[in-house]
């Protein structure tokens, strides 16, 4: 067992000891005969936290860290991408990352559409092409019907928008040496964050997304348990092992967690690799969302009926404990929509859920309060936010009633259909999709006004009660104020997404009083355009060229400027400018969205990755700097040319800059105490400076250098450039 | 049109918050009018209107009355004793002792109500719950 986790366990015992305390309060002193359904649904939904938190403690138990075993060479391995109707585009940059893969292997895309031009496009990019006539069991009889036409030992499945990394097998074929294991699981890691789903702060360097919860924390828990499971996609299995459990199970439409079912109870093992190595496109809208979640839920739940963890044979009792917290995690709508609607009910009906509302009950459930969301805060260590979970259960709670009364509904005959997720789509937000939200929140609102005018005009006793329960219809209606608000906001969005990141761009214009050149960065890019951040505004209605240094490439182009504007920073001296490529070619267009992929993507999850919370940092006491600097670092990304005294010049954008030195990124290794000179295009002229590498570090494998300098000489007017830069802190 | 757009734009919101809550009041206003009444002659410094009073002495004691109502046969006893309607009064009062039998105060001011007016038996037994020191659970 890690040392490491010992803190971790002892809040979950703390947590849960005071929830079980909790709970015996409530039995014994809080129940009300006077309104005893009420109450009753009230501590059923307090129990069923107990339940989901001791599951989702038991999970969070002792996470494994792997380190991947050197890979085993010589291993076929055929790469499955199904697809049924998912646009091309989205198809071709799977099968581009795929293509970089660095271990051998062969990849098939396996259409059940049955689209005449996709066969076209595969034998173009020099893949595999398996169809079939009947589509039959949907994902799952694709790729059954796959594992029949192909002959490699060992599997990959990655879903259309799954985008692997070229170390993806590297990472995991080494596993196999052990000649139990059925699969090894990699995390999904969803990298439009321009979807709903992700919550971006741009100045903290922030992102949060409610999937990593579950796949960098849960799933590492459950590995621990020889517990993980198949999550559809950027997963290897051993054909060996399907072939024993008859392929991928059928008859479910979580063909995922069916088959893991099948492989642990005929004593195969999974492993779960918490390193990302695949990145995939999140649902943009809510729709989309909902379809996934509602497949998963139901699919999920159904599985207690048909294949019920708890009583198959093979698996041990953790597994069992494990897949059956699988299940019963779908359950939350329940106890969700009693919080909801229970102080609604209490304030119209003038019925207390609780016997009475006193000093000892307020003490003892704001105190159990606090610990629970301290504690939920401390164990799931930066990946659970609990407002943003709170506000994601608020969203679905409806969805997965929904499932709920589908999979008991299919016991009695009804079938369940297997929609496919629409990741390239981006459809609006339907009213009646949040319907279920809006009318809560309209009663919630209206039980705040009339339990206040209730106390206003002195109508019922107990103002500690009345207070309470406006407090509760309050809290409820902000959060679902709150994900309304989110869920309609209309977000700029494009097409395609763009990846956040900043790359070195010089431009240069043909204007009448001569020609305009410059350095530059970019905000986002893709393969169809950038934002540039210049120091100078660009002509509109002029072709510009570009240079953009992808590291040890430059990309020279035409593009256009669609739209301009000052922004607020710099004393107004920058520019940001919406530009479209034009006249790229397709070997361009992979070349940037694999530089995208492979080295803007994971540059972003070093600099957005998890944080943890203020209340973890607190409790651990954290929060005490290593480093304390004398001046302010302001971020800020800006051109700067490095000259190192053995090596070629390079190019490179920087993270941070203050009055005595600055940061960046540099994609290859530099030495700490070599002496740079450095050469930063800033809005107020060039800063000229020399200066030493203090810190030296690989973030991201074999492809990024955190690269910290200290200025020790300043030239011309450096230095008022720094004062103007960094406003003199 | 462009349902959420709508919702999201703050006019509508404006308009649409004073026109729920204007609702919200009205319908307030109606469901518990007996109530507002009662509040309106309870604090009313005049002599209150007798036929007024009971009006709503009679609408109000047809239901049995539960917790939350307390305050609302409290005042509604407040304003019999103004009124001298004492038999109503205890009627009142003897409901709300059984919705708070713990209520010490309430049962001493039913039993000298009960004496005062000659129901010695009845007083005798609320007389003897007080000396014993404990409510009626």
């Amino acid at each position: 067992m890690k040392t490491g986790q010992v803190k971790y366990q002892i809040v979950i015992i703390l947590v849960l000891g005071v929830y079980i305390y909790y709970l015996v309060y409530r039995l014994r002193y809080t129940i009300n005969p006077n309104a005893l359904i009420l109450s009753l649904s009230f501590f059923y939904a307090d129990v069923h936290g107990f339940f989901s938190m001791a599951l989702f403690s038991f999970q969070l138990w002792n996470p494994l860290e792997r380190k991947a075993p050197p890979p085993i060479p010589d291993l076929s391995v055929d790469i499955y991408i199904p697809t049924y109707n998912e646009d091309i585009s989205i198809i071709r940059k799977t099968i581009l990352g795929c293509s970089e893969i660095n271990y051998p292997h062969k990849t098939y895309i396996l259409d059940d559409g049955n689209r005449p031009e996709l066969a076209k496009k595969a034998a173009e990019w020099g893949c595999g092409y398996i169809t079939r006539k009947e589509r039959l069991h949907a994902k799952a009889g694709n790729l059954n019907h796959a594992l029949q036409c192909t002959d490699g030992e060992f599997v990959v499945i990655f879903d259309t928008d799954c985008v692997p990394q070229p170390d993806f097998l590297d990472k995991t074929i080494g596993y196999f040496l052990d000649q139990k294991l059925a699969f090894v699981q990699t995390p999904h890691n969803y990298y439009n964050v321009d979807s709903f789903q992700f919550r971006v702060n741009m100045e903290k360097k922030k992102s949060w997304t409610e999937q990593n919860l579950f796949y960098r924390l849960i799933m590492p828990g459950r590995d621990y348990w020889n517990s993980a499971f198949f999550a559809g996609t950027a997963a290897i299995f051993r054909k060996k092992a399907l072939q024993d459990v008859g392929g991928f199970a059928t008859g479910s439409i979580t063909e995922d967690f069916h088959t893991t079912i099948n492989l642990y109870s005929h004593s195969w093992k999974g492993i779960y690799h918490n390193e990302v190595l695949s990145n995939e496109l999140a649902a943009k809208d809510l729709k989309n969302y909902h379809v996934q979640q509602l497949r998963w839920a139901e699919g999920n739940l159904s599985m207690f009926f048909k294949c019920n963890p708890v009583f198959k044979k093979g698996l041990t009792i953790p597994q069992r404990i494990c897949f059956f917290s699988t299940i019963f995690g779908w359950l939350f709508g329940f106890p969700k929509l009693i919080y909801l609607i229970m102080p609604i009910l209490a304030v119209f009906l003038g019925l207390s859920p609780i016997r009475t509302f006193d000093f000892p009950f307020i003490w003892r459930c704001v105190f159990f309060l606090v610990v629970l969301v301290t504690g939920f805060e401390i164990v799931t260590r930066g990946y659970g936010k609990i407002f943003y979970c709170e506000c994601f259960v608020t969203m679905n709670f409806f969805v997965v009633i929904k499932a709920t009364f589908r999979s008991i509904l299919g016991l009695f005959g009804l079938k369940s259909i297997f929609k496919v997720t629409g990741k390239g789509r981006d459809e609006s937000v339907s009213i009646f999709s949040i319907m279920p939200q809006l009318v809560i929140g309209l009663f919630c609102f209206c039980g705040v006004a009339w339990g206040g005018l209730k106390l206003y005009y002195e109508i019922s006793s107990g103002w500690i009660g009345n207070a309470s329960i406006i407090f509760w219809n309050g809290v409820n209606g902000l959060l679902i104020f709150s994900v309304v608000e989110k869920i309609t906001k209309p977000y700029y969005k494009r097409k395609d997404f763009r990846f956040i990141g900043a790359v070195p761009v010089r431009y240069s214009v043909e204007e009448s009083t001569g020609s305009l050149d410059g350095f530059g960065v970019t905000r986002d890019i893709n393969e169809c355009g950038i934002s540039l951040i210049t120091f100078s505004p660009l002509p509109l209605d002029k072709k510009i060229l570009l240079s953009l240094y992808l590291d040890k490439k430059i990309l020279h182009c035409k593009a256009s400027v669609l739209f301009t504007h000052q922004t607020d920073s710099m004393q107004g001296r920058m520019f940001m400018h919406g530009t479209k490529f034009e006249d790229v070619s397709a070997e361009e267009m992979d070349l940037i969205n694999l530089y995208c992929f492979n080295t803007i993507l994971p540059r972003f999850r070093y600099k957005f990755g998890k944080k943890s919370s203020g209340i973890s940092r607190r409790f651990f006491k954290f929060s005490s700097q290593k480093y304390i600097r004398k001046h302010v670092r302001k971020k800020i990304t800006l051109p700067v040319v490095v000259q190192s005294s053995d090596k070629t010049p390079l190019i490179v954008v920087t993270n941070d800059i203050s009055m005595s030195g600055l940061s960046f990124t540099s994609y290859v290794p530099l030495e700490s105490g070599a002496i740079l000179t450095l050469k930063t295009i800033t809005p107020f002229g060039t800063l000229d400076a020399e200066g030493e590498i203090r810190q030296a570090r690989e973030i991201v494998a074999g492809h990024s250098y955190f690269i910290g300098v200290k200025f020790i000489k300043l030239f011309n007017h450096a230095e008022n450039i720094l004062l103007d830069i960094t406003d003199g802190k | 049109m462009d349902v959420i757009k709508l919702i999201r734009n703050k006019w509508f919101l404006a308009a649409f918050s004073v026109f729920y809550f204007g609702i919200v009041w009205i319908f307030f206003q109606i469901f518990y009018r007996k109530e507002l009444l009662l509040q309106k002659v309870y604090k009313s410094s005049n002599t209150p209107d007798i036929s007024q009073v009971m009006t709503l002495y009679n609408k109000m004691m047809r239901p049995a009355p539960d917790r939350s109502e307390f305050d609302s046969f409290y005042r509604l006893a407040k304003t019999l004793t103004r009124i001298e309607k004492k038999k109503e009064l205890i009627k009142v009062l003897n409901k709300l002792i059984k919705t708070a039998p713990e209520d010490r105060d309430l049962r001493l001011w039913l039993a000298v109500e009960l004496h005062n007016q000659g129901r010695y038996r009845e007083a005798e037994k609320h007389f003897v719950i007080l000396l014993k020191g404990k409510g009626e659970k």
